[in-house]
């Protein structure tokens, strides 16, 4: 796991400070429009899915980053892609957590996205997971299997990339099971195995005795990453720098107290502390060096990072005709300006 | 000149009736056509034709558009009819008779304001993520309406009815079958109507979470992903195969209360 190096929080807060004090906004000078130009208190509406990982988001929350700045977050929980673009698109969300697929959905949805941070790796924490009772013990005995997963998501993508990598196209049943009904379905015996994110696919292992047989890291890396309208990101910059400072200082948090971490994901999430705690060893917590080096898998600089992800999932998702239009080019997305900004200023 | 103006009312008739959706069409048009409401929010009626020519061409998600609307019109109907077998019945018997409404009547009651959708896990778990578990799922949704509406049905037959048949000497089962369960029909067919919605709108919500295929299935895919022409034409379909199944049970409903002149 990355460790991370936030020390420079003061320098952006100063920064920031700074900005403030010179009139940055826009504020004329003497005591007059001082008063007047007082500055309006800092908002952010964030959007999230319900029943994902969004730890650092969440840790950051409770534990008060964002607020120590004065930054106020109205978060917005949703259920699937639609809501978050439309909330997007109406401008009801400024920015949202999401991945390769979300970014495809409000590129599809007319939004001019950007993908501005990088939050985590979770294609470690992906496990395709098979029932106790089944025969299944590797990839190799998957012919004629059922795996359940959310048609779509990350962790479809995985299994396809798998699949293709395997040569098993076609010799293995793919159910489009939400992630609601994963263990209901597991427990049922409809499905042989489940492709689940975490900390759901850790739950089934823990509260089921379900067989880890793999998990995404060597098929298609799973950067979750949090995405905004480019007007936002011009608009509110000075919000979204202070918010990337906050989830800076909440990724360094959770690798110095992982069991702290597990209870508050716990809380938001609902699944149990056990579970969360099983999965956090196998999230890889991004920080904005990670972001900007040239070598990092999920790096925003060059092709080889996240820009050869979006590629992948483009790709998968073009061929399973998951979206009526052949996608554009999901990369186009990726605007490393603020984090650089961030970094330059530490 | 009678039959002339006979013509002409039911012209008028037909004129009213699609004057609301000739309007509703219109007003659609000016907003997409205009371009005051964007495609991406709602588009143009000749943009759903063509997106449900290309699937009836292609079909969604591995399926075809005839197989999404089979499989929700088999569920439904499949529920439906063993929620109108058990239900009706059940709600003859607790309407005819004290004790056995004293007794399991509160079961119903306790049961009846739960929303059916709220034990799709609990099915799912029980019954796997094949037809059962939706269809079980519409059975109850069913069946609670139905026995609520042959329990109505039964005490809403005139008393003058009843006491008929016991001054012609029936009582008992005879009363029940030759008086009661006749008298109740115009109850359980208004059950029976509602109880049909009903069942096509659970199975809606029954295809969100483990189905294959389906409208419900489809609607509910194509919204995660934006696909909003898809969408619409779910929706739409929905809304047509829902005036379909309500038209027919309206015609056995006509057939089986001809007395009443309905």
């Amino acid at each position: 796991m990355n460790k991370l190096n936030v020390n420079g929080i003061t320098s952006v807060l100063a920064l920031i400070g700074l900005i403030a004090a010179t009139g940055a906004h826009g504020a004329a000078s003497g005591p007059s429009s001082a008063a007047a130009s007082a500055p309006a208190p800092l908002t952010l509406n964030v959007g999230y899915t319900k029943g994902g990982s969004a730890l650092k988001w969440f840790v950051a929350q409770e534990k008060g980053f964002f607020t120590e700045r004065g930054l106020h977050v109205n978060a917005i929980g949703f259920t699937g892609g639609i809501a978050a673009a439309t909330a997007l698109k109406a401008g009801s969300v400024d920015i949202n957590l999401t991945a390769a697929t979300g970014v495809a959905t409000a590129l599809s949805a007319g939004v001019d996205i950007k993908t501005f941070y990088a939050s985590y790796d979770e294609s470690a924490a992906d496990w395709l997971v098979a029932r106790k009772d089944s025969s299944i013990t590797g990839i190799q005995n998957l012919k004629g299997a059922t795996i359940g997963t959310s048609r779509g998501s990350t962790a479809w993508v995985c299994v396809m990339s798998m699949l293709k990598a395997e040569g098993l196209v076609g010799k293995v049943d793919v159910k489009d099971i939400k992630a609601q009904a994963w263990v209901a379905a597991m427990e049922s015996r409809s499905l042989d195995a489940i492709q689940g994110w975490p900390p759901a696919a850790q739950q089934i292992v823990q509260s089921l005795g379900g067989r880890k047989i793999a998990d995404c890291s060597s098929y298609a890396r799973e950067t979750i990453i949090w995405e905004a309208p480019a007007e936002v990101l011009t608009a509110k910059k000075h919000a979204v720098l202070v918010w990337i400072a906050a989830m800076e200082k909440a990724g360094k948090w959770i690798s110095e107290n992982p069991s702290e971490a597990a209870a508050i994901w716990s809380k938001y999430s609902g699944v149990p502390a056990k579970d969360a705690a099983s999965a956090l060893p196998y999230i890889e917590w991004l920080s904005v060096k990670d972001m900007l080096d040239p070598k990092h898998p999920s790096n925003m600089v060059n092709p080889d990072g996240l820009a050869k992800q979006y590629a992948t999932y483009r790709s998968i998702l073009d061929e399973g005709k998951i979206f009526p239009a052949a996608l554009p080019d999901l990369a186009r997305s990726i605007d490393p300006s603020l984090i650089s900004e961030y970094q330059g200023h530490r | 000149m009678a039959a002339e103006r006979t013509r002409s009312a039911q012209m008028l008739r037909w004129l009213r009736r699609g004057s609301g959706l000739g309007g509703c069409l219109a007003l659609w048009c000016i907003l997409s056509y205009g371009g005051i409401v964007s495609p991406g929010f709602l588009p143009s009626p000749s943009g759903i034709v063509e997106r449900f020519i290309e699937l009836a061409e292609n079909g969604y998600a591995n399926s075809s558009l005839w197989q999404h609307i089979f499989d929700s019109v088999y569920r439904t109907l499949a529920g439906f009819v063993l929620g109108v077998a058990a239900g009706t019945p059940t709600g003859l018997l607790l309407g005819y008779c004290r004790r056995f409404d004293e007794s399991v009547g509160p079961i119903f009651s306790f049961l009846r304001p739960i929303p059916p959708i709220a034990y799709t896990p609990l099915f799912v778990l029980y019954l796997g993520i094949g037809d059962a578990s939706k269809i079980v799922l519409i059975f109850i949704g069913a069946f609670l309406y139905m026995l609520l509406s042959a329990q109505a049905g039964v005490r809403n037959v005139p008393e003058v009815l009843v006491r008929a048949g016991r001054n012609a000497g029936l009582g008992g089962a005879g009363l029940f079958v030759r008086v009661i369960v006749p008298g109740s029909l115009p109850g359980i067919m208004t059950g029976a109507r509602t109880a049909l919605s009903v069942s096509w709108a659970l199975v809606v919500a029954a295809e969100l979470i483990a189905a294959q295929a389906g409208l419900g299935y489809m609607v509910s895919s194509a919204g995660v992903f934006f696909d909003i022409r898809t969408l619409f034409v779910g929706i739409i379909l929905i809304g047509i195969v829902g005036l379909i199944l309500d038209r027919t049970i309206l015609m056995i409903e006509r057939k089986l209360l001809h007395w009443q002149g309905r």
